[in-house]
């Protein structure tokens, strides 16, 4: 279900942005664009499949333990 | 990039003062109580100082490059390789301070207003407003911020007018009871908070108007000053009216404060109103963080419009305002402990390094060109 209003939104999304991509032929712009969306989408399905995932946080308190103690 | 949007100096000044405000309001009091006890105010004071020769610093910078945002002078000055690494520092810090802001309101929102509502709704909610506000530009938050201005100067007044009964100067005493090492912890905890972050106005201060630039030092330095002001005193208020030990074991002491105010049994309960004094200002430094984050993506990738990638990052946003925090007490550490290391080399060092070689270069450059005349 969850997964499933993911998608519509995302296709809500698309049918605001992509029409103008289209008519002016940017190609970078649609690879990046798809790229950062599919990332999106899938970290977003394993979030809902509550895998763990990279938690930024936990790299800078790795960088800076030194620092601390 | 669009640079045709302009904002006024006025406006420009008014983005400086919510990104100080913003979260800071709500997070740092709690902190200096913990760090300075009862001398909070003392490092306030001297932090607002530090944040203007912090600003001096980024004007600096701004003059050299006065068309460039940070991810276009970082690439000017390293060179095409170093410099894309230096912008990828960036543009992965702007996302995720993008994303801890939005969590500090989601979680402020969820504990102390909306109990039962759950924070990814909250979330949803603020971002889809901001991303709407991105699209537009810079220039629609801009003018939206400057109406807003009387509000968040109303509230303020509300919360320091209605307080002054509860004012007790006592809990100040003894100042500097165990010396100045707790100060100057103080300080490096709030210089870390909102003013290291400021960086992240460089990527705006091209979007403000030619005939403004020479203002622009002015601008800044003046809404630091006002910014730092109404948090100095809103730590203050918190030391004289809730005292050290409170301020410092909760999580919202200016919420706390708030709900503190209480005219002739009359006029009471008015935290909810006062709550918008933080609302207005986290949802505006988010849209500036959320709309800096969506330049320099852009930017790195060398495209020009950067409207595309607001909806790719919302998701990103969304997922990472939720797990980089798994709960509010590591917040406090990391933000307490961790946090300012990683903002001093983000917002001081790094841009330092780039003020000295920008030098360097430009002072060859400059010489080889007098040759060539």
């Amino acid at each position: 279900m969850k997964i499933f209003l993911l998608l519509l939104a995302t296709i809500i999304i698309l049918f605001i942005d992509l029409p103008e991509m289209i008519q002016k032929q940017l190609k970078k712009e649609i690879i990046v664009y798809s790229l950062l969306l599919i990332a999106g989408i899938i970290l977003s399905i394993l979030h809902m499949l509550q895998v763990p995932l990279f938690n930024p946080t936990d790299l800078i308190v790795w960088m800076f333990r030194p620092f601390v103690e | 990039m669009q640079k045709n949007t302009i904002i006024s100096i006025q406006q420009f000044f008014i983005l400086v003062v919510y990104f100080i405000i913003g979260s800071t309001v709500i997070i740092i009091p709690s902190f200096l109580a913990l760090k300075a006890k009862q001398d909070a105010w003392i490092s306030a004071i001297i932090t607002i100082v530090l944040g203007v020769l912090l600003v001096w610093m980024y004007d600096v910078i701004i003059k050299e490059f006065p068309d460039d945002t940070l991810i276009e002078i970082s690439e000017k000055v390293l060179g095409k390789w170093l410099g894309k690494i230096a912008s990828l520092i960036y543009v992965t810090y702007f996302i995720f301070l993008t994303s801890l802001i939005i969590r500090t309101i989601g979680e402020f929102m969820v504990t102390q207003i909306l109990v039962e509502t759950p924070i990814e709704v909250i979330h949803i909610l603020f971002l889809l407003v901001g991303a709407m506000g991105v699209r537009l530009g810079i220039e629609v938050l801009a003018r939206t911020a400057e109406i807003f201005f009387p509000w968040i100067i109303f509230f303020f007044a509300l919360i320091v007018l209605f307080l002054v009964p509860r004012y007790d100067f006592q809990k100040l005493m003894p100042i500097l009871e165990n010396g100045f090492k707790p100060v100057l912890d103080g300080v490096f905890t709030f210089v870390s908070i909102p003013f290291l972050d400021l960086i992240i106005l460089l990527m705006i201060v091209p979007f403000v108007k030619k005939e403004d630039r020479n203002k622009i030092r002015k601008g800044f330095i003046f809404g630091v000053i006002v910014g730092g002001i109404v948090v100095t005193s809103l730590v203050s208020l918190c030391l004289i009216t809730l005292g050290i030990d409170f301020t410092a074991r909760n999580t919202y002491p200016t919420y706390v404060l708030a709900k503190q105010i209480s005219i002739g049994k009359f006029l009471e309960r008015i935290e909810g109103l006062v709550a918008g004094l933080w609302v207005f200002t986290i949802f505006f430094k988010m849209s500036i963080c959320y709309f800096a984050s969506v330049l320099a993506l852009a930017q790195f990738f060398q495209i020009k419009n950067h409207k595309f990638f607001v909806f790719p990052l919302f998701y990103i946003l969304m997922i990472y305002s939720i797990i980089s925090i798994p709960n509010w007490p590591y917040f406090r550490k990391v933000a307490l402990d961790y946090w300012p290391y990683y903002v001093t080399i983000l917002g001081f060092i790094l841009p330092f390094l780039l003020l000295i070689v920008a030098k360097i270069r430009y002072r060859t450059t400059r010489k080889w060109s007098e040759k060539g005349v």
